[in-house]
């Protein structure tokens, strides 16, 4: 591939990729120590710029409207990121209860604690389990949080300590059901009723029921359905779905405003994220 | 902040957790500093860029269209826009590929601090990169997880994916035509969705912006991985939270 490249003093640069699951199974000596300093090692040497990293990674994740949380391996909320706390807030299919543990609103299966102690405890025994994925039931019957509860990081606290994290991933769907339509009409060129259109075949509506919705006779309905196969360069409903839905992530992002300014911070979820610096919390973020 | 002795490490761990977490993401991603240089891609990025096909990175460690050897264009974004308006801001741009295949979707967008913007290493902006061609794959585990796929079911759910119909995955999986509409029943059945189409709209949505973390059992091609290529730009520096 002929991509390796060396710094400028001609010095091989440290690697800093940050892949959880892969590296750490390829990893031959389970020894404490050696998980130490793999996760340490990972960002390369102490002074690189990895806090410039970590914030822009946080608005990355923050752009896609992604929710991550941390937790210790007995449940209790180390950190989450702003989205987190908006869904955490909400306690509409996770919530924080009054011990500082994330827990689920209704029971799931598996259970959510109890995955995250196995995950955790796996670090300390290698085992098959690194990944789970959970479909967490809302009491707002919206669609199920779909709770990826990856294996776990080493987190060293203010102390210097090192306790096993376990990052945890959720999105809330309801956002991603429609984009705006500046976003589609970019590169596709879709109209205002195309785009409204589209919106509603990505929520899995059938040409009828995208009719009535819109309030539009159904030839109409076909000429918009003709166009969009055209402007995509597809042939079919599925195939259109596929191509849609593929790009629906990246376009989000073109116009989502940041949510910074606008989640309200519940003192009971900010009191359970004081183990990390203050730096970590929202208010050092959003400014 | 300008610790790196004790919040410091606090912070290289939390930098991995998170910057791990846009690894699994299935648009490539790439931080970009002020003179176009590249200072952090995840794993669908480096897969892009690696195969130098529409974009790729120079000796300079620096973004670079295939096509017309030119740079990618940072200097324009920095003039247009001082900041990231709160109504947000991004640019798509539609990238030629010399193998014939769709184009690349590029979505530039600006970070929301940047200092004076002199700094050469602090992230100035993102670059999405969307593959139209590359198929969403979903792993089997997470399918048996959350539904309770087969192996078979999980197959064809992926073929659904691409966009394919039901004569397609008899094909490219060897059944009869009443063993696929079986596993399409129970697909449906598992998933408790009234169609295909309902079906794969569930499907993207609930899979569509992650992969799963990779099992080391199936990464068969390259016995010693993937190659990481791509460095944080190396050099002490004492950093200032603002």
């Amino acid at each position: 591939m002929g991509l390796t490249q060396s710094g400028a003093n001609g010095a091989p640069r440290p690697t800093v990729r940050v892949s959880s699951a892969g590296d750490e199974a390829r990893g031959t000596s389970n020894d404490s120590d050696d998980r130490a300093y793999v996760s340490r090692c990972r960002l390369g040497p102490p002074n690189q710029n990895c806090a410039d990293l970590l914030r822009a990674g946080l608005e990355f994740l923050d752009l896609l409207n992604v929710a991550l949380a941390i937790c210790d391996s007995s449940s209790r909320l180390l950190y989450a990121n702003q989205i987190a706390r908006h869904i955490l807030n909400s306690g509409d299919g996770l919530r924080i209860d009054h011990s500082g543990r994330l827990g689920t609103s209704k029971a799931s299966s598996p259970v959510l604690s109890k995955v995250i102690r196995e995950l955790a405890q796996a670090n300390a025994a290698p085992s098959e389990l690194r990944h789970v994925v959970i479909a967490v039931p809302r009491p707002s019957e919206k669609w199920p949080l779909i709770v990826s509860v990856l294996s776990p990081a080493l987190l060293g606290d203010p102390m210097d300590n090192l306790m096993p994290a376990v990052p945890i991933i959720f999105w809330e769907h309801e956002e991603h059901r429609g984009i705006k339509q500046r976003s589609w009409c970019e590169g596709w060129d879709f109209t205002p009723a195309e785009s409204r259109f589209a919106n509603l075949l990505m929520q899995g509506h059938s040409l009828a029921d995208c009719c009535q919705q819109l309030g539009i006779c159904r030839s109409t309905g076909a000429f918009h359905l003709k166009n969009l196969f055209r402007k995509t360069g597809t042939r079919r409903q599925i195939e259109l779905l596929s191509t849609l839905f593929r790009g629906i992530w990246a376009r989000s992002v073109v116009h989502s405003g940041l949510t910074g300014a606008v989640v309200g911070l519940s003192p009971r979820v900010e009191n359970n994220v004081g183990d990390l610096p203050a730096s970590f919390s929202a208010e050092a973020y959003s400014s | 902040m300008t610790d790196h002795n004790g919040n410091g490490s606090n912070l290289r761990d939390l930098a991995a957790i998170v910057l791990g977490t846009l690894d699994l993401l299935r648009t490539g991603v790439v931080m970009i500093g002020i003179r176009g240089q590249l200072l952090w891609a995840n794993r669908a990025a480096e897969d892009i860029l690696n195969a130098h096909d529409g974009l790729e990175v120079d000796a300079k460690d620096c973004l670079h269209f295939s096509h017309g050897s030119c740079r990618f264009p940072v200097e324009n974004m920095s003039t247009r826009t001082a900041v990231a308006s709160s109504d947000g801001y991004g640019e798509i741009k539609y990238v030629h590929r010399p193998s014939g295949k769709r184009d690349l979707m590029v979505i530039s967008r600006r970070t929301s601090y940047v200092g004076d913007g002199r700094d050469n290493h602090m992230p100035f902006a993102f670059v999405f990169i969307q593959d139209p061609d590359l198929a969403v794959h979903v792993s089997q585990s997470e399918m048996h997880q959350l539904y309770g796929f087969t192996l078979t079911e999980g197959r064809m759910a992926n073929l659904l994916m691409e966009g394919s119909t039901l004569e397609e995955c008899c094909r490219r999986l060897a059944i009869r035509p009443s063993t696929a509409r079986m596993h399409m029943r129970n697909l449906l059945d598992k998933t408790g969705t009234r169609g295909q189409r309902e079906l794969v709209c569930l499907l993207f949505r609930n899979h569509g912006l992650m992969n799963a973390p990779p099992v080391p059992e199936t990464s068969n091609c390259n016995p010693d991985g993937p190659q990481r290529v791509f460095n944080i730009i190396h050099e002490a520096r004492i950093y200032t939270w603002g």
